[in-house]
């Protein structure tokens, strides 16, 4: 079966491209899911996470990804790139996911999102970065879905503006106008933070699978 | 890593900067890239044995590329075919009326009366279908050598057989990490293919330890019919489910791209789309694009009817916002 992701990726350029997706950005090598999964996962998994989703839902999610991946016959060339196609996928699925599941944004503060910078180099190098990686987390949860994914692929995973529009299936403006607005949020929240510091897991929710 | 030039956090305080700085300092190096490739290509259907030519048969675009692990697997599975080749070759010669009684016992369909004289023959086939040397692959070859006893499935699997001779020349598939991955292998760590080692060995011992492995190879075979109707039967759900995901997300993108050209095909194929796919996990999404097509085509006051519960229940969703926005344009119009 001829299967793409179209609409979403954008590599029908031409008289269906999708909500203004510039016809092309970009010229590259198609991918099979295995190659995407072998060059992308750590990329994936990194958005995963900073969207909010529990370290022990990583596992599951990726294969999710990677999997529709497939399905779509993986990755065409075209106005998204390998990475922004792939966060357009783990964007709906994670929408999808937490819905699903009823998970609200945050989870505990001293969640297994960011577990895993435990008990690398320096301890106290460790311990600061782990709490650095927890108040971004905090920051992130602050904004809703779309923004959050414009802000950690752009500011955190140093995609193009032009790229991530491409990806998630909005036009540029949108996407830069979303940046902006995240930005805003997120320094607010950074700065909200100091004047309202929260006892562990105050905003903790059950995620249960 | 790339930043936007046009675009850069200029009013960041350095108490953001850090913030954002720990971001892109963690890698999530932990995460392990060979085991969820390994649990990919599982899902994939590339590993193990006989799941490779049928995942391989669902998939869509991308099959080429994708046999092409297969194939590069039947690189790595020569090991194991051709120890299924020696033990199929040991049984055939020295216990030529074993393997039909073997083959009715498990299969209940195989035709006895076949001699020693096809048991080569089979072997080679067992080659062919062990693309990823996985012993259950090679045990049923020896098992149940009678190619009549599957004539319909073995003939399925040699038309797509992977050839390992291919594999080099595969496009996208690195055939050779893809034989290389650790965990692709660990399907194969199995008691079938520990029945087959020790099979293997027994023609250089004596009768007794002939016999001995035999039964072994008997039992493990046993076991490895009812594992492999087992896994049969979850591959069989997998690949339905699957297939309707396909189907489901296709009719979803269909309705998509009409959105802009043709919003009352894309009403229509939503339409469709609801009642063919009730419990989709594109629901949502599914939702959204029938209240939008509907306010494309005129139908303000239906969809802003419909839209009221859709609304309350995804208060936050990015796709009820859309609709929002959608439904507050028609009204200013």
């Amino acid at each position: 079966m001829n299967f793409s992701y179209t609409g979403d990726h954008g590599t029908g350029a031409g008289p269906h491209s999708y909500e203004g997706i510039p016809a092309r950005l970009a010229d590259g090598e198609a991918l099979n899911s295995a190659e995407l999964f072998r060059r992308h996962a750590r990329f994936v998994a990194k958005f995963i996470l900073r969207m909010g989703v529990s370290r022990s839902d990583l596992d599951d999610l990726m294969q999710e990804v990677f999997l529709i991946a497939h399905r779509n016959g993986g990755y065409q060339p075209g106005p998204a790139k390998p990475t922004t196609y792939l966060a357009s996928i783990a964007f709906r699925l994670v929408h999808t996911e937490r819905r699903k599941r009823k998970v609200r944004a945050f989870v505990e503060i001293d969640d297994d999102r960011v577990n895993h910078a435990e008990g690398e180099g320096d301890p106290e190098t460790s311990a600061s970065h782990k709490q650095q990686l927890e108040r971004l987390q905090r920051a992130l949860d602050s904004l809703d879905e779309e923004k959050r994914a414009m802000f950690v692929l752009a500011e955190l995973q140093g995609e193009t503006v032009v790229s991530i529009a491409a990806g998630l299936g909005i036009p540029v403006d949108t996407a830069y106008s979303r940046l902006r607005a995240a930005r805003r949020l997120f320094k607010e929240a950074v700065e909200g933070q100091g004047d309202e510091p929260r006892a562990p897991g105050a905003l903790a929710e059950g995620v249960t699978r | 890593m790339s930043r936007d030039p046009f675009e850069s956090f200029n009013d960041a305080s350095p108490e953001v900067r850090a913030l954002i700085d720990a971001g892109i300092a963690d890698e999530v190096d932990d995460y392990d890239v060979e085991g969820g490739l390994a649990a990919h290509f599982a899902a994939i259907g590339v590993v193990p044995g006989a799941a490779v030519v049928h995942g391989l048969g669902a998939a869509p675009r991308g099959v080429s590329t994708l046999s092409a692990s297969a194939k590069g697997l039947a690189v790595l599975g020569g090991a194991a075919a051709s120890t299924a080749v020696l033990v199929a070759l040991w049984f055939g010669f020295a216990r030529p009326r074993d393997a039909p009684q073997e083959s009715s016992e498990s299969r209940g369909t195989a035709p006895k009366g076949r001699g020693g004289r096809d048991a080569p023959q089979e072997s080679s086939d067992a080659h062919a279908v062990a693309p990823s040397g996985n012993g259950a692959t090679a045990t049923n070859s020896i098992a149940a050598p009678e190619p009549a006893s599957r004539p319909s499935e073995h003939r399925g699997r040699r038309s797509a057989k992977p050839d390992a001779d291919d594999a080099p020349t595969l496009p996208l598939a690195n055939s050779a990490s893809f034989a290389a991955t650790p965990t692709a292998a660990t399907p194969m760590a199995n008691p079938e293919k520990s029945a087959l080692i020790a099979a293997t060995a027994a023609p250089e011992t004596n009768a007794e330890d002939r016999a001995t492995a035999k039964n072994d190879t008997e039992s493990a075979t046993a076991s490895a019919e009812s594992a492999e109707e087992r896994r049969d039967r979850a591959e069989k759900a997998q690949v339905k489910a699957d297939e309707r995901l396909e189907l489901d997300m296709k009719a979803l993108m269909q309705a998509k791209r009409a959105l802009a050209e043709d919003p009352a095909k894309a009403l229509s194929l939503a339409r469709q789309g609801e009642r063919e796919f009730p419990k989709s996990m594109f629901g949502e999404e599914r939702r959204a694009l029938l209240l939008l097509a509907m306010i494309r085509v005129g139908q303000v006051d239906s969809a802003r009817r419909l839209a009221a519960p859709y609304l309350a229940e995804h208060p936050d969703s990015p796709f009820a916002r859309r609709v929002r926005h959608a439904l507050d344009a028609a009204a200013t119009h």
